[in-house]
């Protein structure tokens, strides 16, 4: 069984306005700075096929983690944080990068750009100096892995709960 | 030369062989109890004009091969322990060997929601600029070659950058939108293999060093990120000092080199555009055989932009000037210009080529080039890696 702590409805487009930049001309590219920061600093939680998704954190049931603030999940989602305040160790669970739900996880909740996450992480796997998130391949494994160890984080799409929980077990919990 | 080739050719087949594996069943990584296992591997075409660059890349050169396994485990929310093997071929400047990358165990003392302290003890990686920790993973760092201007890849001096055999302290701090973060490493002494002595002092110098070795290495690195990362900024420090015991026919001598230095690094992300600058300075004291104080300050500075189509296919370019005598920046400067692309057709899959003008010989290797080297090359480089 698993507690829920974020629900968030996302939308919004992001700009593309930076296509037309010559890529290759410095003096472009160091304007294009002030330009690039305003134009993506919204978030979008579109999937590629357009549907607007919300999204949930969820942990395994030996953890009361109270409020995940945007801070603290990217603590834990950059490998920095590696225990609970019950000092179970965390351990990270995810969809593949391309998967759209992730996307929409790193974009939504994380408010980081899937691509950063993965520079943070494959610095961490080729380093040394974090436990690497498990990935899985889809939903599906990813709430049973969650479910089944202990100390799991992962994240879930709410109408994915709809359609295959039913159980009252499965509500958010706040 | 035979073992060479050996060598190389173990690793060619070893490489195939995950590579075939990896085909016939991919997964992310390997579980062994609680150890979880990643690996890569990766194998390039370099083709070129002016010098050769890792092998005959002047008829074109397949001797630029990449491989590392490593295991991370979790003993506790307090103890990490985590270890890389890596074997590099690059032309004559790398033989294939392979290396113990890092080892150590990670003991985090002080955890809250905020901040957090640890050490970790063995044989760690050197943060220096942003990419020093993963230099030799295709998948991390930013093209097929290193910036030289920064990062010293083809000139014999990226072993001594690697890693420190000693302890390293590091610490951070979160709030709403900003994580700051900072290590040190300090070292013991070591010995500096041979093949190492003949990249920096050339083979005919290197030949009558009986014994170099490297004396405590400090690196630091303090370093933020902004906004969920998309602005990243860092300073890193070395301090290092190297030993060379001189027999000539006529004397025996020792020379030590100090050297100093920093890198300035920067880094915005866009939904669709990075852009990477570093600006390093190396000042370099020799005392000894040739004259005593003596020393030349190494300059280095690149600017990258990479702009993304798609998620997974992205261009490249950069800029670099690097000059190994800031005094004497004509005489010894180079410049380069690379223009490439990268393709991620799969989350363990990469092909990445790039096109490479140098004016200079910064990031030549001269022992790639006995007959002398040339003012000019160009660099057709293609590269294929796989990660799990």
């Amino acid at each position: 069984m698993a507690s829920w702590y974020k629900d968030k409805s996302t939308g919004g487009v992001v700009s593309s306005s930076l296509r037309g930049v010559q890529w290759f001309s410095l003096l472009i590219l160091i304007a294009s700075l002030t330009v690039g920061s305003n134009s993506v600093a919204q978030v979008s939680g579109e999937t590629p096929s357009g549907e607007t998704q919300s999204i949930r954190v969820f942990t395994h049931d030996s953890i009361q983690a109270g409020e995940l603030s945007t801070a603290k999940l990217r603590a834990i989602f950059s490998l920095r944080k590696r225990s609970w305040d019950n000092n179970i160790p965390i351990r990270v669970f995810v969809l593949p990068d391309n998967h759209p739900l992730h996307e929409n996880f790193c974009k939504s909740l994380l408010k980081v750009y899937p691509y950063v996450l993965r520079d943070q992480w494959d610095r961490a796997i080729f380093s040394g100096i974090g436990t690497p998130p498990t990935v899985v391949k889809n939903i599906q494994q990813l709430k049973q892995a969650v479910e089944n160890t202990p100390g799991a984080i992962g994240y879930i799409a709410s109408n994915y709960l709809q359609t295959h929980a039913g159980s009252p077990a499965y509500e958010p919990a706040r | 030369m035979n073992l060479h080739g050996n060598t190389v050719r173990g690793i060619r087949t070893a490489a195939a062989l995950i590579l075939a594996a990896a085909l016939v069943s991919p997964v992310y990584a390997y579980q062994v109890g609680d150890v979880q296992i990643h690996g890569f591997a990766s194998q390039a075409y370099l083709l070129s004009d002016g010098n050769n660059i890792y092998g005959d890349s002047q008829r074109g050169s397949t001797e630029f091969t990449e491989l590392g396994i490593n295991g991370n485990w979790q003993a506790n929310s307090k103890l990490n322990v985590a270890g890389q093997l890596i074997s590099r071929d690059a032309g004559a400047t790398d033989n294939g060997a392979v290396k113990v990358d890092y080892l150590f165990a990670d003991y985090k003392a002080i955890e809250s929601d905020e901040t957090g302290l640890g050490f970790r003890f063995g044989r760690v990686r050197n943060a220096f600029g942003f990419y020093n920790e993963t230099r030799d993973i295709l998948f991390t760092r930013p093209s097929i070659f290193m910036p030289q201007a920064v990062y010293f890849e083809g000139n014999g001096l990226r072993e001594l950058l690697f890693s420190s055999d000693g302890v390293q302290l590091y610490s951070y701090w979160d709030n709403d939108d900003q994580n700051t973060y900072l290590s040190i490493t300090m070292g013991r002494d070591k010995s500096i293999p041979r093949d190492v002595v003949r990249n920096i002092l050339g083979p005919r110098f290197a030949s009558a060093v009986r014994y170099a070795r490297q004396l405590n290495p400090v690196y630091s690195q303090l370093g933020t990120n902004l906004n969920g990362g998309k602005t990243r900024l860092a300073l890193s420090t070395l301090a290092i000092a190297l030993e060379f015991d001189i027999h000539t026919p006529t004397a025996v001598s020792e020379m030590t080199l100090d050297a100093n230095g920093f890198v300035t690094s920067i880094q915005h992300n866009l939904q669709q555009w990075s852009f990477t600058s570093e600006y390093s300075q190396v000042s370099v004291k020799y005392n000894g055989l040739f004259s005593s104080g003596a020393g030349i300050t190494v300059e280095g500075l690149y600017a990258q932009a990479q702009y993304r189509f798609t998620p997974r296919v992205s261009a490249h370019s950069r800029i670099e000037y690097s000059t190994y005598d800031r005094d004497n920046r004509n005489e010894q400067d180079s410049s380069q210009l690379v223009l490439g692309l990268r393709w991620t057709p799969d989350p363990q899959w990469i092909i990445a080529t790039d096109i490479i003008g140098v004016r200079g010989t910064g990031g030549i290797p001269g022992v790639d080039n006995p007959q002398g080297t040339n003012e000019r090359t160009e660099i057709f480089s293609v590269m294929v890696g796989y990660r799990f």
